[in-house]
């Protein structure tokens, strides 16, 4: 019962990576070729979950669909941890006016929502898959910033820092041999969760036509197309929303579920 | 605690002129004419060099952050170039869309998440309390805006009992107005609830192992009257912070609801502005949402002041 | 009839060795029973098991009779009726005791409004500013408008006997009420609940893991250790000439001056 929620999470984000993985050695069709013919064909054969308005086959761009979410998380994610994680060592690390400079534009930062961010970048260079991936990466930093200074924070009271710092360790050296180890976990958990909100972010950018523009397959805007036909072909937005709804899953369960098995004061109060 | 709000007004200070540097720098100060990317690239050079004129482009951006910022202040947030409107004119009418949609939709949020948190923590050894937590964490993966497409599909393809898309002004037509907000309204509210249940549900626990419980307990309040009478006053404290943050949430997730259901709102004139490349709208636009976002934050943690005793006298503990 | 009665209890939480293996004991209406034993000896787990208040998944065997009533297996809405009434409890954290949130005033009303009916509410204010001047808190008044952290420790273990005893309940259960105070408070509050034990004539069940501080509320004791009843007798007996290795241990502790009492 315990490992449930990391299981699941293992298993889920599993099928996402493999659904992306997948899709470059083959698809069921084309996931870009328009067939007339084929118009909101029903699930079924040859077209397993059907097509689209447009004849494009939907598992197709389902599969290719899983490797644009995946990639917006990986960007934007390391972007985040890269630039936040730093950060947030040295403020805990140092303290004082630093300490209070990077808190604060941790703060603003906070307060500007990626989407907002993301809005504003496709105003000015138009919607792209860089900019999504940009906007959700710089708002997802003070995430980043603020989990490690808080670990580091603890971290820094323990003894052995103190033995470390004993001995003339700091910096840099203190940071990358006897911070970071200890942090560590927590800032994959903080990157799986991040995970899961930028696949969720990517997603409505791309169902509002601000991120990854056509002609590359993205599950929010299949689902964008699919609410077109919500009267006469529901199913049509089913699928896309399901691919969604279960990547974000995978992602939250798989951070959840490490946090239980990785922090032993979390786990108590369960 | 005069002190502690002022404190508080001073990060709301700071963080409002960090993002409008933000705003601005995004917008107006990168490389790039902003006079071309608002006309696009078959406008005549005269056209552009009549609209950089127009905006004041041939002077130091500092200049121009300052201006836009004193304007800002005292409540003018541009004039579009485009359509000549101001743009305080143009969210005007749209801000009661937005309003009610957001209002609204935290409030059912609460009202689902409250009593369902509560459960949640009550019953957290017991298979419905195991049922209202894993349901709560699939909500949180289900996007705003699939999740609109469902209600949508049931309440208004499937049953026909609400219109699909559209809004009445409550003025015009008070049936007809709620009737429309129902389904966006819902959607908001049960994405905001996910994520609430959540944080109610560990509030609740907290409390659960709290003394002043067994106490209240001891003299013959049941735990679920325990919880009523003291858990709900002291997990509200922390819950507070929480939801002025769903309430920021709500003010962008707000946008994706417009366009689901086609709703006249600030996130639609904002949309539609950048369709039609007017960055000073844009630009106004979504300074105006940022500074609701800061608001909202710095009242929440001024009342969290003044509703928690213990911060009035400065005592903790 | 006994007030109490406490048949071959025994108390498990879920896979893990039982709490409280074999305890029996009876009590009188008006009498004072302490009950010693070092933490982990079982004593506050009984008290609680008595109050209806372990958590639902302790495992409860033998008999709790509170008035001739069976508490085992009773409903938390059966339980929260005789709770307060007949039978209430006063902890050891005096800090945490009281919800923070709440003018200490309502806090004690509440407890009086539980078991009153609707005539008597409008008096409730009066009763509680009584109670809490009969409790020896000076300024009654005052201490009903205050928050729990604006009084000392001392006050509010006064302020939660007065809840406590607002009732009249016929059985008070005090878990170690002076561990967490001062010494020269411990000694007021321990004066304070033997003179209100004496006014309302409620029966007394003394936790402590001094004997010392037992021996100046409670006549009669029973010595618990690892879940079982080791030896029982008068205070005095007890300390004269203890029998059990571990009474003897406890009586020299008391002797020492219970330092930490």
């Amino acid at each position: 019962m315990r490992r449930l929620q990391l299981n699941v999470g293992i298993g889920l984000t599993t099928v996402v990576v493999a659904m992306a993985l997948l899709s470059f050695v083959w698809t069921p069709f084309d996931p870009l070729q328009v067939v007339p013919a084929d118009k909101l064909a029903a699930p079924g054969w040859p077209h397993i979950l059907g097509a689209d308005g447009f004849g494009i086959d939907i598992l197709s761009q389902l599969l290719v669909g899983a490797r644009s979410a995946l990639l917006v998380g990986i960007v934007s994610v390391a972007l985040a941890a890269v630039v936040g994680v730093p950060l947030g060592i040295i403020a805990g690390q140092n303290g004082g006016w630093l300490d209070e400079l990077i808190s604060r534009l941790a703060d603003i930062v906070f307060a500007f929502p990626a989407l907002l961010l993301a809005i504003l970048l496709a105003a000015v260079y138009g919607g792209s898959t860089w900019t999504a991936m940009v906007a959700i990466g710089v708002a997802t930093i003070p995430a980043f910033a603020r989990t490690s200074r808080a670990a580091t924070l603890e971290v820094m009271a323990a003894d052995y820092i103190l033995a470390a710092r004993a001995c003339g360790t700091r910096g840099a050296k203190l940071a990358l041999k006897h911070i970071w180890p200890n942090i560590a976990a927590l800032v994959w958990i903080q990157a799986s969760v991040g995970f899961a909100m930028a696949i969720l972010a990517e997603a409505a950018l791309a169902y509002l036509g601000l991120g990854t523009p056509r002609g590359t397959p993205t599950w929010g805007a299949m689902l964008r197309d699919a609410q077109g036909y919500i009267f006469t072909d529901p199913l049509q937005a089913l699928w896309p929303g399901l691919a969604i709804a279960i990547a974000v899953l995978g992602f939250n369960l798989l951070g959840d579920g490490l946090r239980d098995v990785l922090d032993p004061k979390l786990r108590e109060a369960r | 605690m005069a002190r502690k709000i002022a404190q508080r007004l001073a990060i709301f200070a700071v963080c409002l002129l960090g993002s409008s540097l933000l705003v601005f720098l995004i917008t107006a100060a990168l490389p790039g004419n902003v006079a071309q990317v608002m006309l696009g690239t078959d406008a005549t050079p005269e056209a552009v060099a009549r609209l950089s004129a127009e905006l004041g482009l041939d002077r130091p951006w500092p200049v121009r952050y300052f201006e836009w910022l004193g304007h800002m202040l005292v409540g003018d947030f541009g004039t579009s170039p485009l359509s000549h409107e101001p743009v305080m004119g143009l969210i005007g009418p749209r801000l009661a869309v937005t309003g009610w949609l957001v209002g609204l939709g935290i409030v059912v949020a609460i009202l689902i998440s409250l009593p369902l948190g509560m459960f949640a923590a009550m019953r957290r050894r017991h298979l419905s309390g195991f049922v209202v937590n894993a349901a709560a964490q699939v909500g949180m993966a289900i996007p705003a805006f699939f999740g609109g497409i469902i209600l949508c599909l049931v309440f208004a393809v499937w049953l026909r009992w609400l219109p699909a898309n559209g809004y009445v002004a409550l003025t015009d037509d008070p049936p007809g107005w709620a009737a429309h907000l129902v389904l966006p309204v819902l959607t908001l509210a049960l994405v905001q609830s996910a994520v609430l249940i959540r944080y109610v549900r560990n509030a609740f626990i907290e409390v659960l192992h709290e003394d002043y419980l067994r106490t209240a307990r001891a003299v013959g309040w049941t735990e679920f009257g325990a919880l009523l009478r003291h858990g709900v006053r002291n997990a509200s404290i922390s819950l507070v912070t929480v939801v002025a943050l769903q309430l920021a949430s709500a003010i962008v997730g707000a946008i994706v609801i417009e366009q689901v259901f086609n709703l006249p709102g600030v996130g639609t004139l904002l949309l539609s502005n950048v369709s039609t490349r007017d960055l000073v709208v844009v630009q106004g636009t979504v300074m105006f949402l940022v500074l609701a976002v800061l608001l909202i934050n710095a009242l929440v943690d001024i009342a969290y002041v003044l509703i928690d005793p213990r911060q009035k006298s400065g005592v903790r503990g | 009839m006994s007030l109490l009665r406490v048949d071959d209890l025994a108390i498990r939480f879920s896979k893990r060795a039982p709490a409280v293996k074999s305890v029996s004991f009876a009590l009188d209406a008006g009498e004072r029973l302490g009950i010693i034993g070092e933490s982990g000896s079982g004593k506050s787990v009984t008290a609680l098991a008595i109050m209806g208040l372990l958590p639902e998944y302790a495992v409860l065997e033998g008999s709790i009779q509170v008035d001739g009533q069976e508490i085992i297996g009773l409903s938390d809405a059966e339980l929260s009726k005789l709770r307060g009434k007949v039978m209430t409890m006063v902890f050891q954290e005096p800090m945490t005791a009281l919800d923070p949130t709440m003018r200490v005033g309502r806090q004690v009303a509440e407890a009086y409004r539980k078991h009153t009916t609707g005539a008597e509410q409008p008096t409730a204010r009066e009763r509680v500013v009584d109670v809490l001047g009969k409790v020896g808190l000076e300024e009654p008044e005052r201490v009903a408008d205050s928050y729990p952290h604006e009084l000392s420790g001392g006050q509010r273990q006064r302020a939660l006997i007065a809840m406590a005893v607002i009732n009249e309940p016929s059985l008070i259960i005090f878990d170690e009420p002076t561990t967490a105070l001062d010494v020269t408070v411990q000694a007021q509050v321990l004066e304070l609940i033997d003179a209100v034990l004496a006014h309302t004539g409620a029966s007394c069940l003394f936790i402590s893991h001094n004997l010392a501080v037992v021996a100046q509320v409670a006549k009669r004791v029973l010595v618990l250790k690892d879940g079982e009843v080791v030896e029982a007798g008068e205070v005095g007996q007890l300390l004269s000439a203890p029998e059990h290795p571990y009474t003897q241990a406890l009586v020299a502790a008391a002797r020492r001056g219970g330092g930490d009492a």
